[in-house]
């Protein structure tokens, strides 16, 4: 099995909202349907709002995304993560997929760095 | 003192209605927007000759349509001091037959139109005024439903983005109601929704007034000190095996 790295977009307004989650929803569609397992990566200052309601939108529809297709792939072992990093980070596709590679791990949400030790979980 | 105005969208019928009903109990001036017509008669049916629930029929899909009904705010009353994001739809399929447009029907209506509508209406919110956005427990992942978790669990995200964004004047927080009493689960074979029931703690399905007093604490006072939170009515679903 491959893996498909999304990287998302950064809408700024509902009309960009709407066609940043139908290009996400088509790649993940596509990567389900070739067999490939996906990591979708996101800014982690989203998943609370800390930057914007539109970024926010943005990267919990795409972690909703993530939860719902993982659960209707579960038992025929569709693997779909996403993974959190601050903006700022240079995390490589590898190290994506690396950090979501176990077996079994599917439909979570893994956020790496510690802005949001301590706060609630998306 | 000036009763409190409220907008709920979604409000002909079904939990809509449930929410205005609640609402209306509590003394609230009611807005209730709808794509249906039947809208104007639950108006009437609940507010009576008081003047104190008025309908509207908008499609808020429609940038034309969430205009007017922006201007007929501005125009009616002094301030609005509680919105329900509540309209929203289903079309469900399995993530291999749900075609693109099919997932953005759902995320138009469930996640852009309270999008739109809010950020359109926020100079006539009042100090100390509450946004209520109706998402799911479904949000956590359904099978079928990928526009619909989609839409669901963005509409958490913005709650939470503009929770901090609009702080202090305005408190925003979501309600995630569970399997409630409906026409689509009343549709249900009974043995299909049995199974579903007996997954519930609570040991039965919810009631549209379990929701709709919910969304009441977080309109009113009594969650003064609560903003950019989800409080999930569900019967303890969420949490079971």
């Amino acid at each position: 099995m491959s893996t498909h790295v999304l990287r998302g977009s950064d809408p700024s307004d509902a009309d960009e909202l709407g066609a940043a989650l139908e290009v996400a929803f088509r790649a993940i569609k596509n990567a389900i349907a070739n067999d490939d397992a996906v990591v979708v990566v996101v800014p982690s200052e989203d998943l609370l709002g800390h930057r914007s309601p539109v970024g926010a939108a943005y990267v919990n529809a795409l972690i909703g995304m993530t939860r719902a297709v993982a659960f209707e792939g579960a038992r025929v072992g569709w693997k779909i993560n996403t993974v959190a990093v601050p903006s700022t980070s240079e995390l490589t596709d590898r190290q994506a997929i690396d950090a979501v590679a176990a077996d079994g791990l599917t439909g979570q949400v893994l956020t790496l760095g510690t802005a949001l030790v301590g706060r609630l979980i998306p | 003192m000036t009763a409190r105005v409220a907008l709920i969208t979604g409000g002909a019928r079904g939990l809509g209605l449930s929410i205005a009903q609640v609402l209306a109990e509590r003394g609230y001036t009611l807005l209730l927007v709808d794509r249906d017509e039947a809208v104007y008669a639950t108006a009437t049916g609940l507010g009576g000759d008081s003047g104190g629930v008025t309908g509207c029929v908008a499609d808020l899909t429609v940038s034309d349509d969430v205009e007017r009904l922006v201007e007929f705010v501005r125009g009616s009353f002094d301030g609005l001091d509680v919105l329900v994001n509540n309209a929203g739809i289903t079309r469900d399929a399995r993530l291999g037959k749900m075609e693109p447009e099919v997932f953005s029907s759902v995320i138009d209506v469930n996640l852009l139109a309270p999008l739109r509508l809010t950020f359109a209406l926020d100079s006539s919110f009042r100090d100390g005024s509450s946004i209520v956005n109706m998402t799911s427990r479904a949000a956590l992942g359904n099978f079928g439903q990928t526009n619909y978790v989609a839409s669901k669990s963005g509409l958490i995200g913005f709650t939470r983005g503009l929770a901090l964004q609009w702080s202090p004047r305005t408190r925003v927080n979501a309600v995630a109601p569970g399997l409630v009493d409906s026409a689509m689960s009343r549709a249900m074979p009974e043995d299909v929704l049995g199974g579903l029931v007996a997954k519930i703690p609570a040991g039965r399905i919810g009631e549209p007034e379990d929701v709709a007093r919910a969304v009441a604490f977080l309109a009113g006072d009594e969650s003064s000190y609560i903003t950019g939170q989800v409080l999930t009515v569900c019967g303890g679903r969420s949490i079971s095996a």
